[in-house]
């Protein structure tokens, strides 16, 4: 039984809300205070066998990450925003008027925020593909890709409506038009089926830890040798030099100079747990939990009269709406039903705007979650509709 | 469900002083950024709020606090008005708000403080 691992999963509460963190195994808790109770020192600088071993275990949490999506690098952040603005910040640097970056209307704030703020300062147009059929319109994607196209930045699975954007046929596609750097936000999608960053031909890919069962504070951007050597150092400080003389600075090579201080050491062993939970779970087991729910989900929704699911083809993740009842309301409800959703706009405004709406209501699902829990779901959604009739 | 009470339900569905005043002498709109509720307050004052209107879209909590509110103010003074607390509103609302709800209950009251000047009032 899978739920066991989960000390805070219990059968009389539903929790529905893992895009926004998943909760965490026994595996990822105990992997942290095992760190912290037997092999806590700073790492790569102490003259110890204590600092060794720490400093084994967060190159081996690295390696971890790296073989995870098959990515060249990994370079551990706070988070996927982070990530993203580490991106961002890098790559919008050589950016000229005339440039172009393409994204979608389906991005979380975090992928749509710093490329929109930056294409402002630096005169560069943002292009934002929309929808079609309540999914990716493709084609106008496509089209708004050009020569002087430098980013696109994607999201592989849609935090508020859960649609998974077709990247093994669409990256291919867009090297034939442009050099641009790909990045994908792969946030929704690496708790759920397996990314491989080599086989997407991605050159930047952002996720967090918090939301594949590990702890929080923890991030990574994981990219090719190549693309890692065109990011300029954002943060300077300890670790990532090798030399400070008067003469010059020596830097660290590598990702080492793009983790300037101490790191997170205990968040990359708590990631690198989650992700042996994962693959010990397998992603068989996964999807086809996924997938399961997702079915029995969207049949028991449609028989509720007013109720309009947004999106096609979800992963994991259902965004809907009920005739007169705001999210907000449907959420409190349900909370005193002891099922905890999303209601809002998911840090999404703009995909949550382009479907006519302002708040949207949200279930998704993790790898602990059944049948009981969407039973629960649905009494506790008849009951709102009740209230408000 | 204990927010969820009949005169809030009854507010929600069929507000009062639903609208736009075309001679207003004051507004204001604010936004609750982590639900997308939304209140614009349309007032005509000199000393004494003369006549009010709100408009907007939220949750139920929100729209009927914009309800209440706007009737109670009607013929108060300014000054009484930016006297008018948290703890005044959900006296006024007649619910316990769950303290996740809270920005959605005070919504109106910041947005009326907003219109008549109040400097302390975030965006």
């Amino acid at each position: 039984m899978i739920r066991m691992h989960f000390p805070i999963i219990n059968k009389e509460f539903s929790y529905l809300d893992n895009a926004a963190t998943t909760q965490k195994p026994s595996q990822v808790i105990d992997a942290i205070k095992n760190y912290y109770e037997e092999h806590n020192a700073n790492i790569d600088r102490g003259l110890y066998e204590l600092s060794e071993r720490a400093s084994i275990l967060f190159a081996n949490a690295r390696k971890t990450v790296e073989h995870f999506v098959n990515a060249e690098r990994v370079i551990f952040t706070k988070n996927a925003t982070e990530a993203l603005n580490l991106v961002a910040y890098g790559l919008m640097k050589n950016l000229r008027k005339g440039d172009n970056i393409v994204t979608t209307v389906l991005e979380h704030h975090s992928n749509y925020l710093p490329w929109k703020i930056l294409s402002e300062e630096k005169k560069v147009e943002f292009r934002v593909a929309g929808l079609k059929n309540e999914k990716l319109d493709e084609e106008t994607f496509l089209s708004l890709i050009d020569k002087k196209t430098k980013v696109v930045t994607i999201t592989y699975v849609s935090n508020s409506i859960g649609v998974k954007n077709n990247l093994t046929k669409l990256i291919p596609l867009i090297k034939k038009k442009s050099n641009a750097k790909i990045v994908v936000d792969a946030t929704q999608a690496v708790s759920h089926f397996r990314v491989d960053m080599r086989e997407l031909q991605a050159d930047y890919l952002a996720f967090s830890g918090h939301k594949m069962y590990g702890p929080t504070g923890i991030g990574v951007l994981a990219c090719t040798v190549k693309s890692l050597e065109e990011l300029p150092k954002l943060f300077y400080g300890g670790g990532m030099v090798n030399s400070v003389t008067e003469k010059g600075i020596e830097y660290a090579t590598d990702i080492k100079a793009f983790e300037a201080g101490t790191p997170n050491i205990a968040g990359a062993i708590g990631l690198a747990a989650a992700i042996d939970f994962i693959k010990r779970t397998g992603f068989v087991t996964i999807e086809e939990n996924d997938s399961q729910l997702v079915s029995y989900a969207i049949n028991e929704m449609n028989k509720i009269k007013g109720l309009r699911i947004l999106g096609t083809n979800q992963v994991s993740t259902i965004g809907f709406v009920i005739e007169s009842i705001h999210p907000h309301d449907l959420a409190t409800i349900l909370d005193s039903e002891k099922v905890a959703i999303r209601a809002g706009h998911h840090c999404a405004q703009p995909l949550i705007n382009s479907l006519g709406l302002s708040a949207t209501a949200r279930i998704s699902f993790g790898i602990y979650n059944n049948k009981e829990d969407i039973d629960r779901l649905i009494l506790g959604l008849k009951k709102a509709i009740e209230v408000f009739a | 469900m204990n927010m969820y009470r009949h005169h809030i339900l009854e507010l929600y569905k069929n507000p009062i002083n639903k609208g736009r005043l075309v001679d207003e002498t004051h507004t204001s709109t604010k936004s609750n950024p982590t639900c997308g509720d939304k209140i614009r307050i349309s007032l005509i004052a000199s000393n004494k709020i003369e006549d009010i209107r709100f408009s907007g879209e939220g949750c139920a909590i929100s729209q009927a606090a914009a309800s209440i509110l706007t009737e109670h103010v009607k013929g108060k003074t300014i000054n009484e008005i930016m006297k008018l607390d948290g703890d005044d509103m959900l006296e006024l609302l007649g619910i316990e708000v769950a303290p996740m709800r809270l920005k959605c209950a005070m919504l109106a009251l910041e947005t009326l403080k907003k219109s008549l000047g109040d400097k302390n009032v975030r965006n």
